[in-house]
């Protein structure tokens, strides 16, 4: 649908434009809400960063309060998720680690793509610079991404930016692989090479025709790296190796947690909880654009 | 039916969480049963256990770079290195030094000359005698290595007298040789000439020793594996701490490395160990919930709280002592250890046994939180807000649980404290640099004579940087102290400055904990594992 | 084929010096130093230095990378510190659990995966289809040592059906093997199952509607041999890719798994150099596990040529 509507668009005058944008919108809403894979799993994301964002104005405590006397107290009125061994509410714990996982996340997931997306048009459109920059993405791709992560936190230093920067060096070569073989495709067509013949600039032809043509592949993409850099991020921060404590984020607490598992499930099981459910969320998000975006697919899932 | 999906995909969601939760529930009902089992008396054996036999499986915690005691002050070395090696002299219970491969010595009446009697028909674990020759060259190899050696017995020689005696000539004569002898942080231990000879600063290339045990295999991340010496030659003399009477009564111990703390605990519960060392403080009361199953508990050392003097807020002694009066000594140790069963306050650089060294001098400092006087102190100091930097890692929990406490104490009388957390080789690194922190937190097992302390000694440069030149001249002066008296009383002077000049504070005394299976008996811990003289009865 | 072949492992040349740069100089960035580690916090700056003139660590640090990179030519990978042997023995010694933990993870995960994925493509739309949608969908939400922590909970300290951690050698018997693999494997290969079953399933779905298979049904051959003879060969090349692309994946959770589970692999292996800083160790194991996963890809892609020959024939022209 992108395609087509990026392709007609060079024909049509502004008002037309404008109007075939409102229909594109419209459709896109009728099928966003008949597709219940992307609905329910929009939903679940969007409500846990309402509920990560308003949650504070239900918790009294703050994530690093501590109190000695009660630590590690099971779930009850006072404490909805229990204490940690520090007396900290588990509940105020994870509602703010799910601002820092989220967010994380999320930037990861915008800068892996904004970077992948450079990458993989122009190694696309230069056949020098493809060699060069995919032999550097072979390379990333070949170590174990979690080890790769560590590493580099080790070198930067333990802050989420750091964790953030960490989690795109990771991520961005396979970003860059999926929208290059999109572009790829892209850039074979005759339409480009029409425009190609009539002069315009390899700017022009890269960010204003190849570029909205690998948009669908690349949305749903961002939507799983978003999903993979919060488990990542848990992954980083459960070997000790993310974003730094006392700072909470969902990993964090699993660390603080998995010492205590026998005695306080409740460090391991409301985390855990929280990074499924986003996860899931996203996955779902993600399947349900690609079953949108892509008529292919569509078929095969549905 | 749509909706049905995403009902049943919730459903599937929680229902695992769920299954958790309950079975956590389960064991947390039954810990209210509580064995007591307490302090410092060793999980004695009812009959002597004179059966032997058996495997002793034990869950260690940290896997060691070497078993040669000689290079190395690591805990892991000389832990696993107890059982294989031994040395001229050992420490008895009471921490006095006691003869274990000498027979006996003698100082000669100026204090310069101490000789040794070896015991004759000691068995290296290769079969051969071990004579004079190894001995002298055990003692130069470790003199080589060990810091302490370096400071107390510089410009010493060891000399062959004849096969079975030696001699140790000093320079000065010093009434602290034979506690230097006897150091368990990185024993002089004895092994064959040509082994002693072709080891370098990573230590020993063969593990050939005349302990009880023999080295028998290594397999690397997971155990160590040692066998009964079957012509080990005991002591007479009743087992008394590391000395007397040692015997190896299980055929072979294997020390397996489990460096995760939740894991060695699941593993003694399973029963697929025997022992297991370094117990999380919270999880003791479970681990006596299970029938089966005892916590032992075993003091251990100090925690600080290390200054930076030579760059930074902390120069200036007022504001040490500020830090020191604005801290909750009793709150630290409650979130760093749990239970009041794990910790004493102390303020002793010595342990109440240690009946030579303790001294209650400066405990009243100890005693004092007073957040007026802090912040009285700080004005005098001139801070004005400055960022505090206190370094910290998460790889020993105990360390980073202070940390974050005195965090929130030093917020509390107006000190700007920042948390920097790293893993722990980055924080060795960064605490080598004066102006990368100002507060880190560390422990130090409780050493056998000050000297031992590299945080008291200026030239050390331990990080912290202490530049005292009294308590310099205290420890020098009681290197040369002639008689206990003496001695004694230099230590109450030392205590005294310790807490005036405050190169750091100590927080107070701690306790590990290693998980015992009943079907264990006789087991100990006198700085660190005991393994002789243990049995395991099926 | 003989001249593609070699043309890509030529080809990998390039990208195994791109990851001895990368590793080498990311390590050597990395603050901490392998010998203030060795000697533990209480030993003094002197000792210090005096153990990192003895180990080399004091030379400029493009000596250490020429030492180290010229020395990869002669097949040695350098020692050890913190293991106190040559890197590749200790790769050696720990690469029994990985590569066990790996196949069985694959195995479980291709047992469980395709003939799932099949039943739901052929149940679909089904209750069946739908349950196994769930379990799809969890499976690829829950990370793996998540999924570890649960099992060790449920599975080792409940019900005490399997050793809580730890690890024996094939050679100490399969069984006592494999009951200590059989937790680790499946909680690692849980999310390759998710992926693979719904891959088999929607590539199963795009042939039974292909035209040749209606004509199969048409002519009246049998179900089962129409699914398993015509169907999931045809469905087969996208689930390899799945295979060959997940083998990465399953190699870095190894290493979280190896962890909680405590086996004694290249993941521990790397982890525990990294906390020691045991610089030539790590190097050799990135690298080595680096090449392991570039060969797999490269076996992948040589298979489509046997289960697909469509492929052979677009190669050759």
């Amino acid at each position: 649908m992108e395609v087509k509507y990026a392709t007609d668009a060079q024909l049509q005058s502004i008002q037309g434009k404008r109007q075939m944008r409102q229909e594109g919108l419209r459709l896109f809403w009728r099928r966003l809400l008949a597709n219940k894979m992307a609905l329910y799993g929009g939903l679940i994301v969007l409500s846990l960063c309402l509920f990560v964002l308003i949650a504070p104005l239900l918790t009294k405590y703050t994530p690093l309060e501590i109190d000695p006397a009660n630590r590690l107290q099971p779930p009850s009125s006072d404490h909805w998720f229990g204490t940690d061994n520090f007396g900290r509410d588990i509940f105020t714990r994870v509602v703010y680690g799910g601002r820092v996982s989220l967010i994380v996340g999320f930037a990861s997931a915008l800068l892996t793509g904004f970077i992948g997306m450079v990458v993989g048009l122009l190694s696309a459109y230069y056949r020098v610079l493809d060699h060069i920059l995919m032999r550097i993405c072979d390379g990333l791709l070949a170590f174990p991404d979690i080890l790769l992560a560590i590493a580099i936190t080790a070198v930067l230093g333990p802050n989420p930016v750091n964790v953030i920067i960490a989690i795109t060096i990771v991520k961005v070569p396979a970003m860059a692989r999926i929208v290059r073989s999109a572009a790829l495709v892209v850039r074979e067509q005759t339409y480009i090479e029409a425009i190609k013949a009539q002069g315009a600039s390899a700017f022009r032809i890269i960010w204003g025709h190849i570029a909205p043509n690998v948009l669908s592949p690349f949305f749903v993409q961002v939507t799983y790296v978003f999903a993979a850099a919060i488990i990542l991020e848990a992954g980083l921060s459960f070997l000790g190796a993310g974003v730094p404590a006392p700072e909470p984020s969902w990993g964090n607490i699993l660390y603080d947690g998995k010492i205590v598992i026998f005695t306080a499930w409740w460090m391991t099981v409301f985390p855990g909880i929280f990074i499924v459910l986003s996860v899931l969320g996203l996955n779902m998000l993600g399947d349900g654009l690609r079953d949108l975006l892509d008529p292919h697919t569509n078929k095969a899932i549905k | 039916m749509k909706r049905k999906f995403f009902h049943l995909l919730f459903i599937f969601t929680f229902v695992p969480f769920f299954l958790i939760a309950c079975s956590g529930g389960g064991s947390e009902t039954s810990t209210s049963t509580e064995s007591e089992n307490t302090n410092e008396t060793p999980v004695t054996n009812e009959e002597e256990a004179t059966t032997s036999g058996g495997t002793l499986k034990i869950a260690y915690e940290a896997q060691p770079n070497t078993l040669d005691p000689s290079v190395t002050t690591a805990g892991a070395t000389k832990d696993l290195s107890r059982p294989i090696y031994e040395s001229l002299v050992t420490l008895n219970e009471n921490w006095e030094v006691t003869p274990q491969l000498a027979e006996s010595y003698e100082i000669s009446e100026d204090g310069t000359v101490v000789t040794f009697k070896l015991r004759q028909g000691v068995l290296f674990h290769n079969g051969e005698e071990m004579k004079a020759e190894d001995v002298i060259a055990s003692m130069e190899k470790w003199t080589e290595y060990s810091s302490l050696a370096k400071s107390m017995l510089s410009g010493a020689e060891w000399v062959e007298v004849d096969e079975y005696t030696v001699e140790l000539h000093l320079e000065r004569p010093s009434g602290l040789v034979m506690q230097t002898l006897a150091d368990q942080n990185q024993v002089a231990a004895i092994m064959p000439k040509e082994v002693a000879e072709a080891a370098d600063a990573t230590g020993a290339k063969e593990y050939i020793g005349t302990g009880p045990f023999k080295f028998e295999e290594w397999q690397t991340d997971q155990y160590v594996k040692m066998v009964r010496f079957e012509d080990y030659q005991p002591l007479n003399d009743s087992p008394s701490g590391l000395a007397g009477e040692k015997l190896a009564l299980v055929d072979e111990i294997y020390w397996y490395f489990v460096p995760d703390e939740s894991t060695r605990n699941a593993g003694l519960i399973s029963g697929e160990y025997d022992i297991a060392t370094g117990i999380s403080y919270d999880t003791v009361e479970q681990i006596e919930a299970v029938p089966h199953l005892s916590a032992y508990i075993h003091p251990y050392g100090f925690q600080m709280l290390v200054f930076n003097k030579k760059s930074g807020l902390f120069t200036d002694v007022k504001a040490r002592q500020a830090v020191n009066y604005a801290v909750d000594k009793q709150a630290i140790l409650q979130t760093s250890f749990a239970d009041e069963r794990f910790y004493n306050m102390e303020s002793s650089l010595f342990r109440p046994e240690q009946t030579e060294w303790y001294s209650q001098v400066g405990k009243e400092i100890y005693d004092t939180h007073d957040l007026d006087l802090a912040k009285q102190l700080l004005e005098e100091a001139g801070y004005n807000g400055e960022e505090v930097v206190i370094l910290t890692s998460r790889d020993y929990a105990y360390q980073y649980n202070a940390a974050v406490s005195v965090q929130q104490m030093l917020n509390d009388v107006g000190i700007n404290a920042k948390l920097d957390v790293y893993d722990w080789g980055t924080l060795l690194d960064r605490r080598s640099d004066p102006e990368a922190w100002d507060i880190f937190f560390t422990g130090w097992d409780t050493s056998l004579i000050p000297h031992q302390y590299s945080f008291l000694d200026s030239e050390a440069e331990w990080p912290g940087w202490t530049n005292s030149p009294e308590i310099d001249q205290i420890l020098d002066d009681m290197e040369t102290a002639a008689t206990p008296e003496e001695v004694k009383e230099l230590n109450d002077k030392l205590h005294e400055e310790f807490w005036n000049y405050m190169p750091l504070v100590n927080i107070g005394n701690y306790s590990k904990v290693t998980g015992i299976n009943e079907k264990v008996k006789g087991y100990q811990d006198f700085i660190g594992p005991v393994v002789w003289n243990v049995s395991v009865e099926e | 084929m003989g001249r593609y072949t070699l043309g890509r492992l030529l080809s990998l040349i390039p990208v195994l010096l791109i990851v001895a740069v990368i590793v080498f100089f990311l390590m050597h960035l990395t603050p901490g130093d392998p010998a203030s580690i060795m000697l533990g916090p209480n030993a003094t700056p002197e000792e210090v230095e005096r153990l990192r003139e003895e180990l080399g660590l004091n030379l400029p640090i493009h000596e250490q990378f020429f030492d180290w990179f010229f020395g990869l030519f002669r097949g040695d990978f350098g020692w050890s510190l913190s293991q106190n042997k040559p890197v590749l023995q200790a790769i050696f010694e720990h690469l029994g659990p990985t590569i066990s933990l790996s196949i069985l993870a694959q195995s479980i995960s291709m047992v469980l995966a395709i003939p799932l994925g099949i039943i739901a493509a052929k149940k679909r739309g089904t209750n069946v289809d739908r349950l196994f949608m769930i379990l799809v969908m969890l499976g690829m939400a829950i990370p793996s040592f998540l999924l570890g922590l649960l099992f060790i909970q449920l599975f080792a300290v409940k019900l005490q059906w399997f050793p809580v951690a730890g690890y024996l050698p094939v050679s100490a018997g399969l069984w006592n093997h494999l009951q200590y693999m059989i937790l680790p494997a499946t909680a690692l290969g849980i999310i390759q199952t998710a992926v693979i079953a719904r891959m088999t399933r929607s590539s199963m779905l795009d042939v039974l509607s292909a035209n040749y298979i209606k004509t199969a049904n048409a002519k009246g051959l049998r179900d089962r041999v129409i699914t398993y003879k015509h169907a999931l060969k045809n469905a087969a090349i996208p689930i390899l890719t799945v295979l060959g692309e997940h083998f990465g994946s399953l190699l870095a959770g190894a290493v979280v798994t190896e962890t909680v589970f405590n086996l004694p692999g290249l993941g521990q292996l790397v982890i525990n150099g990294i906390e020691k800083r045991d610089y030539t160790l790590i190097q050799g194991t990135i690298l080595f596990t680096a090449l392991v996963y570039l060969l797999v890809n490269l076996a992948v892609d040589l298979l489509y040529g046997f289960v697909d020959p469509r492929v052979r024939l677009n190669r050759k022209s």
